[in-house]
């Protein structure tokens, strides 16, 4: 049993003071005052979004596919997108997992980030064709029959199907409040997605273990998925670049990305979206503890792949640091360096500061913007070398490129294609109601109020 | 043989309890009611048996259909057109490892959504008496019974001061019409 102290004016958290009919009301209104304050975003995204799709079909498109750094951008977009969006919802899936109840209001905030994944899934399949084939070069598939294209493609589907499965099924019982109380324009597709669901007893019970493994399976597609994308677009596209270390880096960076992304989403919700009865101090206080961790890892795992080329020092690792750290891209690396690890280690490891609301919001925007620049640096690094660099098993690099600096299409497809997802988002809270009524009153009816001496005391049960 | 539906509205979870009290004590089975609710409660609020289900096994199966599909095309297309390259081992196995795990998640998930159709009767066919005020947070006991015990299902319900009793023939009041 989880429990909570209320004592000398210390903060409860405002949700365990709620009635479950408080929540539906909060749930109500929220599908009830979509307009006006959602439409103006939702067109900016939406022409955003448009400008970015032209610039792809302007530019890289018309280039063609064998240029692969004109499709620069494109993969970062794609990338950003694979780091944020798509690692929020594994956050969620690990909440869950543990058991904890503050999870509750957070799990949409996290989980509705999973709408936007046909946007990197086809973004995936534009850059498939930039890819040679492994026959004749180094990477993780050693030549194998159709790779990278049709066993990534297949990787990258999986991933897209689970996450929509999970995203679907997750809401489920608040997509049926939606179909029951929402505005004729809402109540269509939201009939639709939720038919059959009565809320009957055997329905919650499969609910609950079938969002678990759903979750789960994601967390397990998309651990892989990342790993061969590290390979994929990094590693086998830098000659010399010979790390098992990487792959790890770049999904544990991503699973950091996701849940800074998760906590600005809760910013936003509190800020904007009358969520401030769910989305206290102790979520965001959990998260920023999550996050601190996080960045500590960062560091870790790029020391442990730094430290092997810093004491190699061969003329192939010496390029390759000089390429990704010290020459070329040594500003964006620094940048990242400062915001995916020392800043949010010197901010919040001060518990006056973790403890608080902006806090971790702060440093959750800093680590978003360290994401992206990171992903540019090697993403540019990696997308600078021509197909016949790396053929023939090339094993060294033995000219290092200039750096590749984004033009004005290039900056209007990641501004698009972020927005894009950003859209899809907003478009989603339209059959999703805020908070989530089934996992807030699922815990409220596990909360008795306890007096303990001279404070009033919480608990919240775990039911086996 | 027909079956009856009747349906019970309660505000509260104190009523629907009870409800569920009095259907039992009037000689209902727990498999003969259903309690309809806008989030889930703990196992056993409404003295119910933990049930057994069988959702565990569908992603195993899958998971092992999908090892075997993995295994065979990778195995078997190096061992069809067996070609040694340098010396080295026939079957390569890195790229096996990384197409038989994408095999396993790819059965596992499939036989998931499958399992979750078959397990929650998902998407539900027929039609149930539902009420849209159990998405407002009232809760629902639903009756599934012949029609001769159709008037002792109605009596026991109302018994827990329900909001409104509905059965297939529409709204049949809290309370019994006065003569």
């Amino acid at each position: 049993m989880a429990t909570h102290g209320h004592a000398h004016g210390h903060e409860l958290q405002r949700t365990w003071e709620l009635a479950p009919s408080d929540v539906v009301h909060s749930a109500l209104r929220w599908i009830r005052s979509l307009g006006a304050g959602r439409r103006t975003p939702m067109l900016v995204g939406v022409v955003l979004f448009v400008l970015g799709v032209v610039a792809i079909l302007a530019f890289p498109l018309r280039q063609g596919f064998a240029d692969r750094q004109a499709w620069t951008y494109v993969a970062v977009a794609f990338l950003y997108l694979m780091s944020t969006a798509a690692a929020a919802p594994a956050l969620s899936t690990a909440l869950r997992v543990a058991r904890s109840h503050w999870r509750r209001p957070v799990n949409r905030a996290s989980e509705i980030w999973a709408v936007t994944l046909i946007i990197p899934f086809l973004l995936y399949l534009l850059l498939l064709p930039t890819f040679p084939g492994t026959e004749d070069r180094l990477s993780i598939w050693f030549g194998w029959p159709l790779s990278p294209w049709l066993w990534g493609a297949l990787l990258m589907l999986a991933l897209t199907g689970t996450g929509y499965l999970f995203a679907w099924f997750s809401s489920l019982p608040d997509l049926a409040i939606v179909r029951d109380h929402g505005s004729p324009a809402q109540r269509g597709l939201a009939a639709w997605l939720s038919r059959g669901w009565i809320g009957s007893h055997r329905q919650w019970r499969m609910y609950e273990k079938v969002v678990n493994n759903i979750g789960v399976l994601y967390v397990l597609v998309y651990v892989p998925v990342m790993t061969v994308l590290a390979s994929d677009f990094i590693i086998a596209l830098i000659p010399g670049y010979f790390t098992a270390v990487f792959p790890a880096y770049f999904t544990i960076t991503s699973f950091q990305a996701g849940i800074a992304l998760t906590i600005v989403t809760m910013a936003v919700l509190r800020r904007w979206g009358g969520q401030a009865d769910y989305l206290g101090r102790e979520q965001f206080w959990a998260l920023g503890k999550l996050l601190l961790a996080f960045s500590l890892l960062w560091f870790y795992f790029w020391w442990s792949e730094f430290i092997i080329f810093w004491y190699g020092r061969t003329p192939r690792e010496i390029n390759v640091l000089k390429l990704l750290v010290g020459e070329t891209y040594r500003w964006p690396f620094i940048l990242s360096f400062a915001m995916n690890f020392a800043l949010p280690l010197l901010i919040l490891m001060w518990n006056p500061i973790r403890r608080s609301i902006a806090g971790p919001t702060v440093v959750a925007c800093i680590v978003l913007v360290g994401n992206l620049i990171d992903r540019i640096r090697l993403t540019s690094a990696a997308f600078s070398q021509p197909d016949s660099a790396l053929l023939g098993h090339a094993h060294e690099l033995h000219e290092v490129p200039a750096a590749y600096v984004p033009g004005l299409s290039d900056l209007l497809i990641l501004v698009g294609m972020i927005a894009g997802a950003l859209t899809l988002v907003l478009w989603a809270t339209r059959y999703l109601p805020f908070p989530s009524v089934a996992e807030v009153v699922g815990g409220l009816w596990l909360r008795s109020h306890k007096p303990f001496k001279h404070a009033r005391l919480i608990v919240i049960g775990k039911p086996e | 043989m027909a079956i009856r539906e009747v349906l019970g509205l309660y505000r509260d979870l104190d009523s629907a309890v009870a409800a569920a009290d009095a259907l039992r004590e009037a000689g209902f089975s727990r498999s003969e009611f259903e309690v309809l609710s806008n989030a889930p409660y703990p196992e056993g609020t409404f003295g119910e048996e933990s049930g057994i289900h069988r959702l565990f096994v569908f992603p195993l199966i899958g998971a092992a259909c999908g090892f075997a599909a993995g295994l065979l095309i990778t195995g078997g297309t190096q061992l069809s057109f067996p070609l040694l390259t340098g010396g080295k081992p026939l079957l390569s196995i890195p790229p096996m490892i990384i197409i038989m795990y994408e095999g396993t998640m790819l059965g596992a998930l499939i036989f998931t959504v499958l399992g979750v159709l078959f397990e929650s009767r998902l998407p539900w066919i027929g039609r149930a008496l539902y009420d849209p005020r159990i998405t407002q947070g009232y809760i629902g006991i639903l009756v599934r019974t012949a029609p001769e015990r159709e008037a002792k299902a109605i009596e026991a319900l109302r018994k827990a001061n329900p909001e409104d009793i509905l059965t297939e023939n529409g709204n049949v009041g809290k309370q019994p019409a006065r003569s």
